[in-house]
C-alpha cells in the first residue's frame, strides 16, 4: 500500500521530542498565547525574512482577519483564482466583498495576464493563491497593484518555504495568510494558522482581535475593541517549533520526489504534469503533486487496484455550483478543465523512489493499454 | 504558604500516565483534525449532558458565532445577555452580525426572569442567559417557557457550568442551544482552547456540522459558505478521559465551596444557591465592601485570588455605545467581588489556610 500521506511517519520520528514538550507546557500550564507561541512568532520572522507573524487558529481565520483589516464596503471587489480550497471564496464573502474571478493558466495559478481587464472602480484587492506550493507571478500583481493602488493578500497555505528569487512566498503583499492543518508542508497535530507582514499597525491589530480585542500589557490587560478567539495553541506552537528545524530536509525531499515524477512521466504525451515548466526559477516546495489527464478515471483506476492512493477533485469547479453563485455566467475554462482532469499523485517527503517508480510505471501503462 | 488561584500541574500529575497514553495513541493514527476520536467525544459528551447531539469547536467564542449564523440573525436582531460576564459572550453576538442587549443580574450574580422580560422588544430573536461561576441560572425554566410564548431563541451559555444540574437537568440541556468551553481554566479543561455545542435538534445540528468545516459535506463539497472552527482530535481524546473524572472533581468543588460557606466569616456574602440546583462552583465568589484592600491582603500571604469581572461589559472600551446604560447590582457586584481559590486538587490545609487568613482580615477590620 503506498499512502497518500505519511505523516504518521512524519511525526513518529519525532514523536517522542513533540511528547516532551506537550509534557512541559502542561506541567507548566503554558496553554494560551504563552511563550511558545511568540518563540514560534520570532522563529517564523526569521525563516520568512519579514517583520511580524501573528498565530491564529486557523488558515481561514488568517485570511479572514487579514481581509478584515481592508475596510471594505459593500460592493468592493476582490480579485482571487476559482481554482482554491474553498475558504478563501468564503473568507471574502463573510467579510462582505464580492469575489471576482480570473481564470487560472499554465501553472494552476492565477492567469496574471487576465486580471487587468477585471480591475473596476471597486476593486480594493488582489487575492492571489500559491497553489500546490508554486507561488503565483508576484512581479506581475505587484506592478498592477501599484499602478491601480490595491492590497494584495496571499494565500499561502499551500506554499510554506516556496521562493521566488530567494524571497518567499507571504512576504510580498500587504500580508500573507498561511495555515499549519496536518495536511500542510508545515503542519501541526490540529488546526493553526498564521499572518506575516511587514506592516506594524495590521500585525497589532490583528494580534488584538485573535484575542477578544484584548491587549495584554504587564500588569493588566485593556479590550480595545470588539474581537475574536482565534489563539493558535501554545502546544501546537510548540510542536510547529520542532518541526520547523526539520522543514529545509522535508521540502528538499518534495522537491526530490517531484523531479523524480518529472523524470519518469515528461516524455508521456496524455499527461500534463506540475510546473514542468519553470522558466522563472521559481523555488516550489511541492504542497501537492498534480497531473491531468483526459484518461483520468482509467489511471485512478489502475493506481486503485494496485495499492496506490491518490486524490481528486469529486466536485466541479466552485464557479459552476449554482446553490454557492447565482450567476450563471461565470465560466473559467482552465480551471473547470482542471476539476474534470486532476490526480493528486503522493508526493510526501517519506515516499521512496521505488515507489514513485511504481506510481509512473502504472500510470504510462493504464494510458497506453 | 503559597497558594496559586490555578494549578493544573496538579491535576496532570493525577493523570500524567493515561495522557500520555492518549498522546501516543492519537499521534500515531496521523488523523488530527475530524478523526474518529473527535467523534467519540461528541457522542460520549453527549451521553453525559442527556442530549441529542454535540459538536466540538474551536472554541466557546466559535461555537457561539456559528449557532448565531445558524440562525441567521441579522444586525436589526437582538440579543439579551448579563453584562456580568466574559466578554466574550457579547463579542460572539456582534462578530456574528447581530446587535447585543446587556441586562442587570440579581443576587445569585444571573440573569433573572425580570431582568429579561422588561428588556424584551419585538427585536428580540434570543436570550442567552449565562451559568455564571457555574452556578445555573435560577429562572432558567422560567425563562423557557417565556421563550417559548414569545418565540424567542433560549441559548444557554454554559461555558463555566459543565456538570452543573438544576432540577436534575443538566445546564445545556434544557434551552434550544447550549454551548460550552473547554479553556484550560475550566472544569472541563483540555490544553488549549476548544467548546461544545449541544442541542436536541437535528437541524441546528446539521447546520453547525457544516458551519464548523466550510460548508462541507464530504471533502469536497461545499453546501453553504461555512468556517474553519474545528476542536482537534487530540484534545477531544484529552477531555474524553478528563470526562471520566468530571463528577468526581465537581463533588470536590462542592465540597470546598461548602467549607467556605460554613467557615468564612458571617459578615462576607456568599453564593445564594438555589435548593433544587447543583452548582460546580466554576468559581467561588464572596463579597466584601474592602474587597480591594483583602484582595491586598491575601497576595501578601501567598494567597492568589481574582475578579470575575472588574469591569462590566457595558463599561468597556469596545460597547462605547452602551457606556450610558446602568446596571445597578452589576456596577455594583464589581466592586465588591473576589474568587477564591477553588479546584479539586486544592488541599484541606490550604483551604484552611485561605478561611483563616480572610477571617482574621475580617476581625481586624470590623470596625472600619
Amino acid at each position: 500500500m503506498i499512502r497518500y500521506s505519511n505523516l504518521y511517519l512524519e511525526n513518529k520520528i519525532i514523536l517522542n521530542k513533540i511528547l516532551n514538550q506537550v509534557k512541559k507546557s502542561i506541567k507548566t500550564s503554558k496553554f494560551i498565547l504563552k511563550d511558545d507561541v511568540s518563540i514560534f512568532e520570532k522563529n517564523i520572522c526569521k525563516y520568512l525574512k519579514i517583520k511580524y507573524c501573528v498565530g491564529l487558529n486557523s488558515g481561514t481565520d488568517a485570511l479572514l482577519m487579514s481581509l478584515s483589516q481592508l475596510n471594505l464596503k459593500k460592493g468592493s471587489e476582490i480579485i482571487t483564482t476559482p481554482l482554491t480550497y474553498v475558504a478563501t471564496i468564503s473568507a471574502i464573502l463573510h467579510v462582505g466583498a464580492k469575489p471576482v474571478f480570473v481564470d487560472v493558466g499554465e501553472d494552476f495559478n492565477i492567469d496574471v495576464s487576465q486580471i487587468e481587464k477585471k480591475i473596476t472602480k471597486n476593486t480594493k484587492c488582489i487575492l492571489p493563491v500559491h497553489l500546490f506550493g508554486r507561488c503565483c507571478d508576484m512581479n506581475k500583481i505587484d506592478q498592477l497593484a501599484k499602478k491601480y493602488n490595491l492590497s494584495v493578500i496571499e494565500d499561502s497555505a499551500q506554499s510554506f518555504g516556496s521562493k521566488i528569487k530567494g524571497k518567499f512566498s507571504g512576504t510580498f503583499g500587504d500580508i500573507g495568510c498561511f495555515s499549519l492543518h496536518p495536511m500542510k508542508t508545515l503542519n501541526v497535530l490540529g488546526d493553526g494558522g498564521f499572518i506575516v507582514t511587514n506592516n506594524k499597525k495590521y500585525a497589532n491589530k490583528i494580534r488584538t482581535l485573535r484575542d477578544h480585542g484584548r491587549l495584554k500589557k504587564k500588569d493588566k490587560s485593556l479590550y480595545l475593541h470588539y474581537g475574536f478567539n482565534s489563539r493558535l495553541d501554545n502546544i501546537q506552537a510548540a510542536i510547529a517549533n520542532i518541526k520547523l528545524k526539520n522543514i529545509n530536509y522535508l521540502i528538499k525531499r518534495r522537491i526530490e520526489n517531484a523531479a523524480l515524477y518529472k523524470k519518469f512521466l515528461s516524455k508521456e504525451k496524455k499527461i500534463k504534469i506540475s510546473f514542468l515548466n519553470n522558466k522563472f526559477k521559481y523555488y516550489d516546495s511541492y504542497n501537492s503533486f498534480v497531473i491531468l489527464s483526459k484518461n483520468k478515471k482509467k489511471i485512478i483506476h489502475k493506481l486503485k487496484n494496485n495499492n496506490v492512493e491518490v486524490l481528486q477533485n469529486l466536485t466541479q469547479c466552485i464557479t459552476l455550483e449554482k446553490h454557492l453563485f447565482s450567476d450563471k455566467k461565470i465560466r473559467m475554462k482552465n480551471a473547470e478543465n482542471f476539476y474534470k482532469n486532476s490526480i493528486y499523485l503522493p508526493i510526501n517527503p517519506f515516499l521512496k523512489k521505488k515507489e514513485i517508480k511504481f506510481i509512473c510505471n502504472l500510470i504510462i501503462s493504464s494510458i497506453n493499454e | 504558604m503559597k497558594i496559586n488561584f490555578v494549578n493544573l500541574k496538579r491535576e496532570f500529575n493525577l493523570l500524567e500516565q493515561k495522557l500520555i497514553k492518549d498522546f501516543l495513541e492519537v499521534g500515531n493514527t496521523g488523523q488530527y483534525v475530524n478523526g474518529k476520536n473527535l467523534y467519540e467525544f461528541e457522542r460520549k459528551i453527549a451521553k453525559f449532558l442527556g442530549v441529542k447531539y454535540c459538536i466540538g469547536v474551536s472554541s466557546w467564542t466559535d461555537g457561539a458565532i456559528l449557532i448565531f449564523k445558524a440562525f441567521s440573525l441579522k444586525k436589526s436582531d437582538e440579543v439579551i445577555t448579563p453584562s456580568n460576564s466574559f466578554l466574550a459572550s457579547c463579542g460572539a453576538i456582534v462578530a456574528a452580525g447581530a446587535t447585543p442587549v446587556l441586562a442587570d443580574v440579581d443576587e445569585t450574580y444571573n440573569l433573572s426572569y425580570e431582568n429579561a422580560i422588561n428588556l424584551i422588544s419585538n427585536k428580540t430573536k434570543v436570550i442567552m442567559p449565562v451559568h455564571l461561576y457555574g452556578t445555573p441560572c435560577e429562572d432558567i425554566f422560567k425563562l423557557k417557557s417565556l421563550c417559548r410564548k414569545r418565540k424567542i431563541i433560549l441559548i444557554e451559555d454554559a461555558a463555566q457550568s459543565i456538570g452543573a444540574r438544576i432540577k436534575r437537568k443538566m445546564t445545556g440541556a434544557i434551552g434550544d442551544v447550549g454551548i460550552f468551553s473547554l479553556h484550560p481554566l475550566k472544569n472541563l479543561g483540555i490544553y488549549g482552547d476548544g467548546g461544545i455545542v449541544s442541542t436536541n435538534n437535528k437541524n441546528v445540528y446539521e447546520k453547525l456540522l457544516l458551519l464548523r468545516n466550510h460548508g462541507l459535506k464530504n471533502r469536497d463539497t461545499a453546501t453553504c459558505w461555512g468556517y474553519n472552527a474545528r476542536l482537534s482530535d487530540l484534545n477531544a481524546k484529552f477531555a474524553s478521559t478528563k470526562l471520566n473524572y468530571l463528577n468526581n472533581w465537581n463533588k470536590k468543588h462542592r465540597n470546598i465551596a461548602k467549607y467556605y460557606n460554613d467557615n468564612l466569616d458571617q459578615s462576607i456574602i456568599k453564593p445564594k444557591i438555589n435548593p433544587n440546583s447543583e452548582s460546580v462552583f466554576h468559581n467561588y465568589i464572596i463579597r466584601v465592601k474592602k474587597r480591594d484592600r483583602l484582595k491586598k491582603y491575601l497576595f501578601k500571604n501567598g494567597i492568589e485570588t481574582s475578579i470575575h469581572y472588574p469591569i462590566p461589559i457595558h463599561k468597556q472600551k469596545p460597547f462605547i455605545n452602551m457606556n450610558k446604560i446602568k446596571l445597578k447590582n452589576v456596577e455594583k457586584f464589581s466592586k465588591e467581588i473576589l474568587s477564591l481559590p477553588i479546584y479539586h486538587t486544592l488541599k484541606k490545609k490550604e483551604i484552611n489556610y485561605v478561611v483563616r487568613k480572610i477571617n482574621l482580615f475580617m476581625k481586624k477590620n470590623r470596625n472600619d
